[in-house]
């Protein structure tokens, strides 16, 4: 198999991959499905918009328009649910919230254009979400001696974020380029790189949801 | 696109992806080794409390016993010395009484003889109360209902008494029981304002003895009462050392049950 033939498969994959996390979500008391609704809610959305990608895809058809509700999506229930996990005040994160979908939109219409990736969203909501996953982290130095890490659900799916985060980052930085005709060699499919971050983190999602479940 | 600006391109995503990710497993990682180490250092400090209560158990049951000791001399002096004083008091007033004398000299003769009986039985009672060593030869049975029925004299309580133990327990056993009734009963009177309280002491299987001390009093919050009161902290240094267990159950308004088990060996 040539690289190229790796990098779609692990590329479909990845699009499959958060059906995994959604499932285990599913099987959740209904206890852990509230904690996790905003988390469910973005599997969800994720892993049918990823669907209509392969759909559209498989039929030859162009995807990138997706790509961009995909991000709207993704920034805004990430968003949403480390709100709600850094309790952050309501006004503070109604704010940041509407401040990064008018730039999303703002790239979408005035800057790159429906018709190509906006590698610069997906950047700017990345850097956002790691800048909200490392707080939730410092926030938990502070309490952190009371729970045993290893098993609490928020701590591996946040791992699992993280490591999803700085794996895609630079694609995303990079995207334009990597997703255009003149590049070559392995940076024609350096894409892959953000497909394995993608791929790995539905196993950790899994698991924490898995340890919700079962703690 | 040229070749050499896709070559830096490459690089730059290889080196910061890796370098990003490194950085995230090294958070994780740091964050995963940050909690193992403070967790160790927890269990550390719980063991050394742990050691600490059980010293300061350990030492407040030492003080109760050279309390016990004082008592018990101070029972012997009092039953021996002052006991025999009164009892020659008692011989003369006696003999006062029975020579010819003019009737008001008799009557007190009679007077002092009846103060004599009176404080001798007094100095007895005493004397039994502080002794509990007494309890080795007498059981723990006949002490506590008599302890119930001095409580239901002085006091309004109402007390309901179960003994069941089968034949003596070991002498120290004995006392140390005695001594908790006396001192559940000493908190009931102090803060429960009670006005019934059911008392059951059991022997099980000859393995352990079963106490059960319960009061119809206006109860506590066990989550916000500090367990380190003087009373309680003296009836578990009891248990303690006999390797018996305590349970206290309590709700405000709600009385108060006291459990103990002990084991007899």
């Amino acid at each position: 198999m040539s690289l190229k033939d790796w990098n779609i498969l692990l590329s479909q994959l990845s699009d499959l991959s958060d059906w995994l996390p959604l499932l285990v979500f599913l099987t959740l008391p209904s206890k852990g499905r509230k904690k996790y609704a905003v988390l469910g809610v973005y599997l969800l959305i994720n892993s049918v918009l990823k669907m209509i990608t392969l759909i559209l895809a498989a039929r030859s058809l162009h995807t990138i328009i997706v790509y961009h509700f995909l991000s709207v999506i993704e920034i805004s229930t990430l968003f949403i649910f480390y709100s709600k996990i850094l309790d952050l005040k309501k006004i503070l994160s109604s704010v940041c919230l509407i401040l990064i979908l008018t730039i999303n939109f703002s790239n979408t219409i005035f800057f790159q254009g429906i018709q190509y990736f906006n590698s610069n969203a997906w950047a700017f909501n990345t850097i956002i979400l790691l800048v909200l996953n490392v707080l939730y982290f410092y926030e938990l130095i502070s309490k952190v001696e009371n729970i045993i890490l290893s098993r609490t659900s928020l701590f591996i799916i946040n791992a699992g974020l993280l490591i999803y985060f700085s794996g895609s980052f630079f694609t995303y930085i990079l995207a334009i380029d990597i997703l255009s005709q003149e590049a070559k060699g392995f940076f024609h499919n350096a894409w892959i790189i953000r497909s394995v971050a993608d791929i790995v983190k539905c196993p950790i999602l899994c698991y924490g949801l898995w340890m919700e479940k079962h703690n | 696109m040229d070749g050499e600006a896709q070559l830096n391109d490459l690089i730059t995503l290889i080196l910061g992806t890796t370098s990003l990710i490194v950085m995230s497993m090294a958070i994780i990682f740091f964050m995963l080794l940050f909690q193992k180490r403070l967790a160790k250092k927890q269990q550390a400090f719980r063991e050394i409390e742990s050691l600490l209560k059980k010293q300061e158990l350990k030492t407040t049951y030492s003080l109760m016993e050279g309390r016990e000791q004082e008592r018990k001399i101070i029972a012997e002096d009092l039953h021996d010395s002052l006991g025999s004083i009164l009892s020659t008091l008692r011989m003369y007033s006696d003999l006062l009484a029975e020579k010819e004398l003019n009737p008001e000299t008799k009557e007190l003769a009679a007077k002092i003889s009846a103060l004599t009986d009176q404080t001798a039985q007094e100095t007895r009672r005493l004397s039994h109360q502080l002794d509990a060593g007494a309890l080795k030869h007498t059981g723990i049975k006949e002490p506590v209902t008599q302890l119930c029925l001095a409580i239901e004299e002085a006091s309004k309580l109402k007390i309901k008494t179960t003994i069941d133990v089968e034949g003596n327990l070991n002498g120290e056993l004995s006392i140390n029981l005695y001594r908790m009734v006396q001192e559940l009963f000493t908190n009931t009177m102090k803060h429960a304002r009670a006005t019934e309280v059911r008392l059951e002491i059991t022997q099980i299987n000859n393995e352990y003895i079963s106490l059960i001390f319960e009061d119809n009093g206006v109860g506590f919050d066990i989550g916000q009462k500090k367990t380190s009161g003087i009373g309680l902290t003296n009836l578990l240094a009891r248990v303690e050392r006999f390797h018996g267990n305590m349970t206290v159950d309590s709700k405000p308004g709600h009385g108060t049950t006291t459990i103990i088990e002990i084991p007899i060996s």
